[in-house]
């Protein structure tokens, strides 16, 4: 796994509304988790979206470096080509596919990536990521006989299956009971110490909690968004 | 297989199978649009054939002065009942003719079974390409060789007897006291003289004597004429026609003057099928677009996860493409079974080719393909402005 870093300098963004949001600058090293809060509408899940390349930086907008990867000078096709080996992306909507099983529905971005001989590995670790998850017996189950709690975990296994330099989790424990969040959190930091970096865009304040009870060496930083300016409010 | 490709495969396959009943319909209504067009088409190419196989190798056909267009289905298709009759001698001299090739006397005018009894030499056989099957060639007077069509649909066999009706079709009355004697029966050729048979022109004079005035010349129905070069055809029938009792038509021209007049309906027709195929294609949009706006968020998440647009491009039409060939194949199965009751129960005789049939399926698929492409051009415009931070933002 990659031990590269998350940087962003001076990120802003515009909607089409006309409506602007700024995120200011924060940076990201290998084995940090970083946890995203802030009221509905503060843009959250705008951050995120921009930080996996789904939303184009404007000119003027910002920079944003990912490993060696200059996202914000990057066209959208390039962005494309960089997203599944670079970032693992849980988004809020968990979307599974529901023709695919959740087996498949994990190793797909691996296979979609068209490096065949990533899948063997990739088979490999979706196992143990099933196994690290408590999803193991789903494997082979369509997404529609699946809870909600079940279909977040195995979205997080999907996000984690390409070995990304940076994990971005919308929300990844809403609607978990508390042992679905815990083996959530487990994940997680067990990722970040296996050398990734975590953005953890969430409102459970448990969350913080069970990764700091996990890795006390290692304290999850937070960032806070204000719905109305600029907002860089580092927390220890 | 590369994995990419195994897995777009496993994509389409569980995106049809999740919509089964959906996609049935479109592909009922593609397949149906499809064999209805294809169909009406290589039914129009098939006639057009017939006409055209039916008159090879008779350039003109002379008769009794009468209907040019009437001669000419009497003589050429079997279809009509001729004008009159024409003295032999007047056909003896016209087969001395520099320009004529090959002029073969025919009597007609009687038949067996619905069929008709065409007197005249073997030569007759040769022109239709024919070649015996079993038996042998009439060699005398009421020897009679049978059409292999009418050999099958009648039973008769070598060396049974049957008594010709003056005449054809109903009102026909048996001449009782003449009955030829099967000895040949010839191999198919996709052509009238299948239906037919084929005896000596003897045989019909000899039926027919208590018919003639004593002394009278043998006369014959009709002299079907091989001309050589196209100036023979050219200059033939104004010479015949200026200078003798007899009356020449050119079979081409005559059947073209009568597929002129039913061009409007072969307009129709075709246009009937370029609108089912419309309806084709836009049944096959309706059913992917229905399903593309059901599916959009699991587009977007697999655009998230790594997928081009290309690649969604790819699977998009992929899906169109195994709707279409689907389709296509249904299409094929339901064209056999129209050219199998066409060939065997409807229309026998027409000579309808299979290998035509499938070239025209291959045509119609080339179509298809071409529609799906037509069909998945909306789709990929949705595609490209697909909002995956939007759609992956809601729970």
């Amino acid at each position: 796994m990659s031990s590269g870093l998350l940087s962003v300098e001076r990120l802003s963004h515009r909607y089409t509304s006309g409506r602007r949001i700024e995120f200011g600058s924060f940076s990201l090293a290998a084995g940090e988790v970083l946890l995203l809060r802030g009221a509905s509408g503060s843009g959250k899940s705008t951050l995120l979206n921009l930080l996996a390349g789904v939303l184009p930086v404007g000119r003027d907008q910002g920079l944003v470096t990912l490993g060696s990867a200059a996202l914000h000078a990057m066209s959208a096709a390039q962005r494309d080509r960089l997203r599944p080996f670079t970032v693992g992306w849980m988004p809020q909507r968990l979307c599974l596919i529901q023709s695919l099983t959740v087996h498949e529905n994990v190793v797909l971005p691996v296979a979609l990536g068209a490096k065949s001989d990533a899948l063997p590995a990739a088979m490999r670790r979706a196992d143990a990521l099933f196994g690290a998850l408590g999803v193991a017996d789903l494997a082979a189950r369509r997404p529609s006989d699946i809870s909600v709690g079940q279909a977040a975990r195995v979205s997080l296994a999907r996000a984690l299956i390409g070995q990304p330099v940076v994990l971005l989790a919308d929300e990844p424990t809403a609607a978990l009971d508390s042992e679905s969040a815990a083996r959530v959190a487990q994940a997680i930091t067990a990722y970040a110490a296996a050398g990734g970096a975590a953005l953890i865009a969430s409102h459970d304040e448990a969350l913080a909690q069970h990764m700091d009870a996990l890795r006390p060496a290692n304290p999850v930083r937070q960032i806070t968004l204000r719905q109305d300016e600029a907002s860089d409010r580092e927390q220890s | 297989m590369s994995v990419r490709l195994r897995t777009m495969m496993r994509l389409i396959g569980g995106f049809l199978r999740a919509r089964p009943w959906q996609f049935a319909l479109a592909v009922a209504l593609c397949a149906l649009g499809l064999a209805s067009a294809v169909g009406v088409l290589w039914l129009q190419s098939t006639l057009e054939a017939h006409a055209r196989r039916q008159a090879a190798g008779i350039d003109i056909v002379v008769g009794a002065k009468g209907s040019a267009l009437q001669n000419v289905l009497a003589a050429v298709y079997h279809l009509d009942v001729p004008n009159g009759n024409i003295r032999l001698s007047e056909v003896e001299r016209l087969r001395q003719h520099p320009l004529v090739k090959r002029a073969i006397a025919v009597g007609m005018g009687d038949s067996v079974a619905g069929a008709r009894i065409v007197g005249a030499d073997n030569e007759l056989i040769d022109l239709y390409g024919a070649v015996i099957d079993r038996g042998s060639l009439p060699s005398a007077p009421m020897e009679a060789v049978l059409g292999a069509a009418f050999a099958r649909r009648t039973g008769l066999k070598l060396g049974d007897h049957f008594v010709g009706a003056h005449g054809v079709g109903e009102g026909a009355t048996d001449h009782e006291g003449d009955p030829y004697v099967v000895v040949g029966v010839l191999k198919p050729t996709g052509r009238v003289i299948d239906q037919t048979v084929v005896t000596p022109l003897a045989s019909v004079w000899q039926v027919h004597e208590g018919h003639a005035a004593p002394g009278s010349e043998h006369e014959a129905t009709f002299a079907l004429i091989e001309a050589r070069g196209p100036v023979g055809v050219a200059s033939l029938p104004r010479l015949i026609n200026q200078t003798t009792s007899m009356q020449a038509a050119v079979p081409a021209l005559e059947s073209a003057r009568l597929l002129s007049s039913f061009e409007w309906m072969a307009t129709v027709v075709k246009a009937f099928a370029g609108v089912l195929l419309l309806a084709a294609m836009a049944s096959l949009l309706g059913a992917l677009l229905q399903s593309l706006a059901q599916r959009e968020p699991e587009l977007a998440v697999m655009r998230a996860m790594g997928a081009s647009r290309t690649t969604l491009f790819a699977l998009l039409f992929g899906e169109a493409v195994v709707l279409v060939l689907i389709a296509s194949g249904l299409a094929g199965v339901l064209l056999a079974a129209g050219a199998f009751a066409l060939i065997h129960v409807t229309l026998p005789g027409l000579g309808v080719s299979a290998t035509e049939g499938v070239q025209w399926w291959f045509y119609g698929l080339a179509v298809a393909l071409l529609l799906a492409v037509v069909a998945t051009i909306p789709l990929l415009r949705r595609v490209a402005t697909l909002d995956v931070a939007a759609l992956l933002s809601a729970r």
